[in-house]
């Protein structure tokens, strides 16, 4: 059958690139944010902050380059789902970053180095939200989106570690002699860690939707 | 194809069959086509169409050149059967009767099923002769009853504000876009209930293209309308329902948000999103 939308298909295409890109970027900023937190690198962490620029300009390209694609080519069916998905998992993806952004940005803002308290939980956190961030860019990349519903399982145990955590940081609070600054700030970076997830899940759900015109909640 | 090969060298325009897998009647159906095959010659061009268009809604048919479309729907008012070497088979149920009885009227269908072509078409004519020709021919002489219907359908095929101060003038002084509207109030004219439009704004600019889907969805509150259409945006803009033709055969045939946002064929998706035809 003659294709005789090259044109688009390319533009699509790139845009879905981009997307990857923008993605992986994600990934990046999230496991730098990780480093600075566990080494206290506040030069890394100033890195992580003004990384952050290229993926915002890039969430805004991706979200233009699809209006414009719209606009001029009124795609329908699969080919405007596609575009839709690329616009809405670049603002999951953005967001997610900003989050990393913001864990640099806490890290700064801890007072007793080293620290007094155990930051183990959030590791775990970090590390379970790369594996997700991997999975679904994976099943982006690929257009197979059979394993993305394990998202659902692997979001649950980022939320039951943030409630852990946060109560753990919080039943510290009487016994401490460093003040309360430096709990909330671990706090909040745990806040940021399941707030996260709580997107890569809605990535996830942007890719099922892609591939069944379905929405589908994977954030039970 | 064993129903060509039998029928080959049966030149009948009306051959009625009926079969056992026939879809039945509802109240809110225009038309119930059953197993319906066309042949212009040795060549089929309808294959097994079964559709059931509902009244007050706005059927969109479409598909590339040469699917059957145009075909399919100068069968639902017959007029078709102006090719010489046409024969068909299977049944068409209009108010539950099927077209192709031997006793149908072909003058009573169509003063039911008006027709607006894809080039306006008006009379040399006034405007008012043209809206009136219909009624005339129906026996209607009373000027106050012609000044009315005239009044009536111009206002229906919205377009009475633009020529209610030009009733006299010859409609070829109209531009493409009224002229088609006049065409649309001629059809209003003789009251049909139902409204065969093929592909009604292909000749006409953007401007006049809007003016005349506003008017079908206005149109559909009291009229069935089915719509063959080359333009895809056209078909989603103005139906509720589509059909997706491809060498004959009906190929889709559901909600027109199904086909445009999640079609069930790959054929259709390919179609409507500009991969083929």
């Amino acid at each position: 059958m003659a294709q005789n939308r090259t044109f688009f298909d390319t533009k699509l295409n790139e845009l879905e690139d981009k997307v990857v890109r923008l993605a992986n970027l994600t990934m990046r900023q999230t496991a730098t944010a990780i480093e600075v937190l566990e080494k206290h690198d506040l030069v890394l962490a100033q890195t992580v902050i003004d990384n952050d620029n290229e993926l915002d300009d890039l969430e805004l390209e991706i979200n233009d380059e699809a209006i414009l694609l719209i606009a001029k080519q009124q795609p329908v069916a699969t080919d405007l789902r596609r575009l839709i998905v690329t616009m809405k998992s670049a603002t999951d993806l953005e967001r997610i970053a900003d989050y990393a952004t913001n864990i640099a940005k806490a890290v700064a803002r801890i007072e007793h180095v080293p620290y007094v308290l155990d930051i183990k939980p959030l590791k775990q956190m970090a590390e379970q939200l790369i594996d997700m961030l991997e999975l679904a860019t994976r099943a982006y990349r690929k257009g197979e989106v059979s394993r993305v519903r394990d998202l659902n399982e692997m979001d649950k145990v980022i939320d039951d570690l943030n409630l852990q955590v946060i109560k753990q940081y919080m039943g510290s609070v009487p016994t401490m002699a460093v003040g309360t600054n430096d709990v909330y700030e671990f706090s909040n970076i745990a806040r940021y860690l399941e707030r996260m997830g709580d997107h890569v899940t809605n990535f996830g759900e942007h890719l099922i939707f892609l591939e069944k015109g379905k929405h589908y909640d994977l954030n039970q | 194809m064993m129903k060509q090969k039998e029928l080959k060298g049966d030149h009948e325009v009306n051959t009625t069959t009926t079969q056992p897998n026939e879809t039945v009647m509802q109240k809110d159906s225009a038309y119930v086509v059953n197993n319906l095959n066309l042949w212009y010659g040795d060549d089929q061009a309808l294959i097994d169409v079964n559709l059931d268009i509902k009244k007050n809604e706005v059927t969109a048919i479409i598909g590339p050149s040469g699917c059957g479309k145009s075909t399919f729907i100068k069968t639902l008012n017959r007029m078709v059967e102006l090719v010489p070497s046409v024969r068909t088979n299977g049944e068409i149920l209009y108010h539950g009767r099927n077209i192709f009885d031997r006793d149908y009227k072909v003058e009573d269908l169509r003063t039911s099923v008006g027709m607006v072509f894809q080039q306006p078409n008006p009379f040399p004519k006034s405007v008012y002769d043209n809206v009136a020709y219909g009624p005339r021919t129906h026996g209607i002489k009373n000027k106050k009853v012609l000044d009315e219907i005239v009044e009536r359908s111009l206002r229906g095929a919205a377009i009475w504000d633009e020529v209610k101060d030009r009733l006299n003038e010859n409609a070829y002084g109209l531009s493409g876009g009224q002229q088609q509207r006049l065409c649309i109030a001629r059809t209003l004219a003789i009251e049909p209930d139902v409204i065969l439009m093929d592909e009604p704004t292909s000749a006409l600019d953007p401007i006049s293209t809007l003016k005349v889907e506003e008017l079908v969805q206005e149109l559909k509150e009291q009229y069935s309308i089915i719509i063959v259409t080359h333009n895809m945006q056209q078909a989603a803009r103005v139906s509720d329902k589509t059909a997706f033709f491809l060498n004959g055969e009906v190929v889709e045939f559901d909600a027109t948000d199904k086909i445009f946002s999640n079609p069930t064929d790959k054929r259709t998706e390919d179609y409507i999103s500009g991969r083929f035809g």
